[in-house]
């Protein structure tokens, strides 16, 4: 218990603080402390103190920091390492220390000898410098400090030699010399050079940040240079999912300099656009001086937030960055350092290097500069005053994102396995929508098909593939037949229903007696509901196919080979990118043995590869198979042939995303040419070239022959597919984001409104597949037109979705999940999330991180803390945020967070996450509960920074008046939210209006004596 | 393990030694994982408390954090235990300055944990005795605000008082140290 005198001395020195200091002050401890001399002298000795304490015991103390020397001694002058001869300590770092030494033989010189901190295997760092020193000693480059030598030394930890370089970080030389962003750009180009340089030799760097940058004089004139090459790589560990509590920081270079690509894989998949990032990231800080990612966030946060934050967070331009540089010192300092303020940076900055550096860091690889030296080229344009590559990311890329999330996705590489089925759906379609029941003529057309792609599958078993074909086709035109005219009249009959209906008469042994023809349905039933999107269906047919082929033909018959190239092609678009590839290698080693290189089955399987490296983005190796599929098939097949024009788009769509937008624009126009002129101009390959034509001129901000293409696209599909065939909204997505992007607002709306339209038609067809329902209920929930949005409407047909798919499409049980949200049943919400986020860790092209964080604000807002710590690491955050005040305080996680955004002058996030957090705090607290208010009135704060003034003010009046009529509200609240009034008066040009707003808050204040009251329960 | 669910529940059935027996597990704990860090942690790399003692929390209670009464104990021996480690470790660091020279010594798992410089914990902790005697209920929550890494609010609920009264403390507590503290230093 506390000692009574110690309690009235808390209680004086709280009601004393409250007061103004001064008059109210002294008159009220005079009264106070009347009788109690001793009472007042410690009063008044704790509110001096209370005036200097500062933030005094507010962090918390303890950190741990792992860079610490941790007794290990340091090397002696004189000491040998090797044929080394240490001269002196030059530098420590987090990785070991760095000695200037004495080489002696084969040449005496003086090189860096860096020693490695004992933990590492000293032995695998050995043997993968070993495995990459041969590249290194190919390069040379007046700009990179050679590596020399590595070795261990006798305690066991390695080294290594480099060539010695007395310089300092790139960014203390800047800041010293007071470079302006002119000279500070100059000096980065050549070490984009030099980093070119050491691409071209094979070599990535993997770890370039300041302190590897090191700028050196040489005759007078600062030469930078790059230090390191090759370390990262042999010291580095892969980056692997560690579980949830050892997961801290087993990491490999500097976190706000890496590249999400490297966040996330760490290992074999990192190209040279990771240093592309790093570049980026260090032309960023040399413009800002800070990194895009704030340090301190990175350092601070678990494992995977890390990750989230390096794959997620999106970093502000470097101008807008430059005018949130608050206290005075920081912008001093900043102006010392570049010998011009904020403000005037910001102007030298805005436009095109903001987008130079945009494009430069951009999260996915795929858009930013291909390579160092595209990067330099545009910097120096700038520092010529041409035009730039880079243009303004924003509109376009958020909008991409949109779009990203309709599964329908952009149809770029799909074109061999589709181009078939689609053939082939169609005219099935065709043929039943158009006369709703069959016609004996249009049967035999699709019979025909049936039968010519069959025949061109096997040319050299002509006569008994033919007998075989018509087997085939009788089967499916018995299946056709069987659907019952007069039954049919009056509803549509689906392709699904006559499928479902063949496996019936399958799975009843029709065909028990001619495995062989078994094979051959199986295949054409699966590619067809392939063609349909149901994934699952398809898979078993296929495998069955597959199976029964290999058991009675064996593992290298064409045909067995060919069921491979078809499943691989469905486990490829089902996202299974690993598996599709080992299959289709096998696959195409067979072929190449068996059949040769030049047989079209062989080709088939390598573009089907390609296709396989493009999905996870190994488009350097899809472009040189399909280079040299399109080589071979030239000579064998000649330019005019289907295939070989479909290589040829393949090529240019894959060179558009590896940003080779020249030698694209030949390859796509080219293969246009001949699409129209061979295939005709009512042929799917047309559509799809013309659309990826479409795709590189937006890429190239030719946005109104974009618009033009799109559009032509758009009527071609609606032509050929028919205006509710799912296909048709990809050129209508890719119209709709180059309208947005054109801004014209106008023209949008429209075509929003025809595409739900579009979506409902389908969605509502009978035997209307998943994806197409899938795609109807996302529209409703997430819609950018909101009186279009209806989660009612949704949450059944997601349901449907669902259930249609097998519960397998980690997307489609996302959608579900929020549509269980909106219609306010969170536990099903979070069951399904639940199953999502299984399925996504199952494999997939899935954003795992995005599913996660959504479930753990779904447990968030049901108060299971518990669970959503264990979902990840961010939720673990979560709970440290929140585990001590639920019930209290809900989504304060948020608050923090909005109010970093808004320092960053980002409202508009700082809006929806206060949205976010208002609609979590609706259903914990009871209405009225002034922590609503205080919600409300920042989320006012925040819309007046978008400049929604009229809105801001319903809000923020609302709010204030909520917290006067409540007395529990604490006092300092409610001045916060008259002061944001005040300011959004201000903000609005309404000076009358703030001063008279400003009145009532001093008026408030005045008489105010009592201590607040407690606001808790 | 199951330990100290154990040892809570014995301590909420009113058995006295049962906290005891919690403190020394986890403080055992936290050493235990500090010394982890210490011998896994790749260079360049920080963790802060707030993360050490939650993972402690995770770990010790599984199933059981998240209800409210455990955490409650479990933070108060957290925030005590914490308090010590660092604070042993502020003395051992302070001989070994005082003894001068540049004695090898043997590490220890708080070598893992940085101090701020502006802090000297030995004499906050003197403070900190001297405002116990005083009000323990005050030196409680600076413990636990400090040590645990708790924020006010949260710290206030553990001792079971509400965020106004907690805030009132906090910044009379805090007041109250800092003065005691620079009276050593200023003998104005």
């Amino acid at each position: 218990m506390a000692s009574v005198w110690h309690e009235k001395l808390e209680e004086v020195f709280s009601v004393a603080l409250a007061k103004r200091p001064g008059g109210d002050r002294t008159t009220y401890l005079s009264s106070a402390c009347a009788d109690d001399a001793e009472l007042r002298t410690q009063v008044e000795g704790l509110l001096g103190a209370h005036d200097r304490v500062g933030s005094f015991l507010d962090v918390p103390p303890v950190d741990f920091d792992a860079t610490r020397e941790r007794g290990e001694p340091p090397e002696s002058v004189g000491a040998r390492i090797g044929r080394y001869k240490i001269l002196q300590e030059i530098g420590e770092g987090g990785f070991g220390s760095v000695y200037m030494a004495e080489q002696q033989e084969p040449v005496r010189r003086k090189v860096a000898l860096k020693i490695i901190k004992l933990g590492m295997d000293t032995k695998q760092v050995i043997a993968r410098f070993e495995a990459e020193r041969q590249a290194l000693a190919l390069m040379d480059h007046a700009n990179i400090a050679a590596v020399l030598d590595a070795g261990a030394t006798d305690t066991g930890r390695p080294y290594f030699v480099m060539e010695l370089v007395k310089g300092v970080a790139i960014t203390e030389y800047c800041d010293k010399s007071a470079l302006t962003t002119r000279e500070r750009l100059e000096l980065f180009l050549p070490i984009c050079h030099a980093v070119q340089h050491a691409h071209q030799k094979g070599i990535i760097h993997r770890d370039l940040k300041p302190s590897n940058v090191l700028v050196t004089m040489h005759d007078e004139k600062p030469v930078p240079k790059v230090i390191d090459f090759g370390i990262a790589k042999a010291t580095g560990q892969r980056l692997t999912e560690k579980t949830l509590f050892t997961g801290f920081r087993e990491f490999l270079g500097t976190p706000q300099y890496m590249s999400p690509d490297q966040a996330d894989t760490g290992g074999p998949d990192v190209d040279t656009r990771a240093d592309v990032y790093s570049l980026g990231v260090l032309v960023y800080e040399l413009l800002t001086g800070t990194t895009p990612l704030d340090a301190e966030d990175l350092r601070g946060a678990p494992f995977e937030e890390m990750r989230r934050i390096i794959r997620e967070t999106e970093p502000a331009k470097p101008s807008a960055r430059l005018l949130t540089i608050t206290g005075t010192h920081d912008r001093a300092a900043f102006t010392r350092a570049h010998r011009a303020d904020g403000a005037t940076i910001a102007r030298q900055i805005r436009g095109d290097l903001d987008w130079i550096v945009m494009k430069a860091i951009e999260k996915d690889r795929t858009r930013r500069y291909a390579t160092a030296k595209d990067l330099a080229d545009d910097i120096d344009r700038h520092l010529r005053h041409e035009p730039v590559v880079a243009g303004p990311p924003s509109a376009v890329y958020n909008f991409s994102k949109f779009v990203r999330r309709h599964r329908v996705g952009v149809f770029v590489g799909s074109i061999t396995a589709v181009a078939l089925l689609v053939g082939l759906t169609v005219a099935t379609l065709g043929l039943i929508e158009a006369n709703r029941a069959r016609d004996a003529a249009e049967a035999a057309r699709a019979n025909e098909r049936v039968q010519r792609t069959r025949a061109e599958a096997g040319a050299d078993e002509a006569r008994q593939q033919a007998a075989k074909s018509a087997t085939v086709g009788g089967f499916l035109q018995e299946m056709l037949a069987s659907v019952d005219p007069s039954r049919a009249r009056g509803r549509e009959v689906s392709v699904r229903y006559i499928l479902d209906e063949a496996v019936k008469r399958i799975a009843e042994g029709t065909l028990a007696q001619q495995p062989e023809v078994e094979a051959t349905v199986r295949t054409t039933l699966g590619e067809t509901y392939q063609a349909l999107a149901l994934y699952a269906a398809a898979e078993e047919h296929l495998r069955a196919a597959q199976t029964i082929r290999s058991r009675l033909l064996g593992d290298e018959h064409p045909d067995t080979l060919r069921s491979n190239r078809a499943l691989a092609g469905l486990l490829r678009v089902r996202g299974r990118f690993a598996e599709a590839e080992s299959l289709l290698r096998r696959t195409a080693e067979t072929q190449r043995r068996i059949l040769g290189d030049d047989h079209p089955d062989t080709l088939t399987t390598m573009t089907e590869l390609a296709l396989a490296l493009w999905g996870p983005g190994r488009y350097a190796e899809a472009e040189a198979i399909h280079r040299q599929t399109l080589g071979t098939q030239l000579r064998v097949l000649g330019e005019e042939h289907g295939d070989t024009i479909e290589s040829m788009g393949n090529l240019g769509a894959v060179c558009r995303a590896l940003g080779k937008s020249a030698e694209a624009e030949t390859h796509l126009r080219r293969a246009l040419d001949l699409c129209m002129r061979v295939l005709g101009q009512e042929h799917p390959c047309t559509a799809e070239i013309m659309n990826n034509l479409g795709l590189l001129l937006e890429q190239q901000r030719d946005l109104e022959n974009a618009e033009n293409l799109f559009r032509r696209t758009y009527d071609l599909t609606r032509r050929i597919l028919g205006p509710d065939h799912p296909n048709t909204l990809i050129p209508m997505n890719n119209l709709l984001r180059v309208l947005h992007a054109r801004n014209e607002t106008n023209a949008i709306h429209p075509v929003v409104a025809e595409r739900m339209d579009h979506l409902r038609r389908i969605a509502e067809r009978p035997g209307a597949n998943a994806l197409a329902v899938h795609a109807y209920a996302w529209e409703l929930l997430h819609c950018e037109s909101g009186n279009l949005q209806d989660p009612r409407t949704a949450l059944p047909l997601a349901s449907r979705a669902v259930e249609m798919d097998g519960a397998t499409d980690a997307t489609m049980l996302e959608t579900l999940a929020t549509a269980f949200e909106r219609t306010g049943d969170l536990d099903s919400a979070i069951e399904t999330q639940r199953t999502a986020l299984e399925r996504a860790r199952a494999g997939g092209p899935y954003n795992r991180a995005a599913i996660e964080s959504k479930l753990v604000d779904y447990l968030l807002s049901k108060r299971d803390l518990i669970g959503a710590a264990g979902v990840s690491w961010a939720g673990l955050g979560a709970l440290l945020e929140d585990s001590l005040l639920i019930g209290q305080i809900p989504g304060a996680s948020l608050v923090t967070s909005a109010e970093a955004l808004t320092e960053q002058a980002r409202y508009d996030e700082a809006a929806s996450a206060l949205r976010g957090c208002l609609a979590m705090r609706q259903k914990a607290l009871p209405e009225g509960h002034w922590l609503l208010a205080d919600t409300i009135s920042r989320l006012g704060a925040a819309v007046a920074g978008t400049g929604a003034y009229a809105e801001a003010e319903a809000l923020l009046l609302d709010a204030h008046a909520a917290m006067e009529v409540n007395h529990r509200t604490p006092a300092e609240r409610k001045r916060q939210a008259a002061e944001r009034l005040v300011e959004l008066y201000e903000a609005w040009g309404k000076p009358d209006r703030a001063s008279e707003q400003r009145l009532r808050i001093n008026a408030a204040a005045a008489p105010s004596e009592s201590i607040p009251p407690d606001a808790g329960d | 393990m199951g330990g100290v669910t154990q040892f809570i529940k014995e301590l909420r059935d009113g058995d006295e030694r049962a906290a005891d027996r919690l403190l020394s597990a986890v403080y055992d704990e936290l050493r235990r994982l500090a010394a982890g860090k210490l011998a896994r942690e790749r260079p360049g790399q920080t963790l802060q408390a707030t993360a050490l003692v939650h993972e402690a929390y995770l770990r010790l209670l599984g199933a059981e954090a998240g209800h409210w009464e455990n955490s409650v104990h479990f933070f108060a021996a957290a925030a005590e235990a914490m308090r010590r480690i660092l604070v042993d470790s502020a003395r051992r660091k302070g001989r070994v300055k005082h003894g001068g020279g540049l004695h090898k010594r043997e590490l220890d798992e708080a070598d893992a944990i940085v101090m701020p410089d502006s802090i000297d914990l030995i004499a906050l902790d003197e403070a900190l005795e001297k405002l116990a005697r005083r009000d323990k209920a005050k030196a409680d929550l600076v413990i636990l605000r400090y040590f645990a890494g708790l924020s006010v609010e949260q710290a206030g609920r553990v001792l079971g008082i509400s965020r106004a009264t907690a805030d009132r403390h906090w910044t009379f507590a805090r007041t109250w140290l800092y003065n005691e503290i620079s009276k050593g230093d200023d003998p104005a």
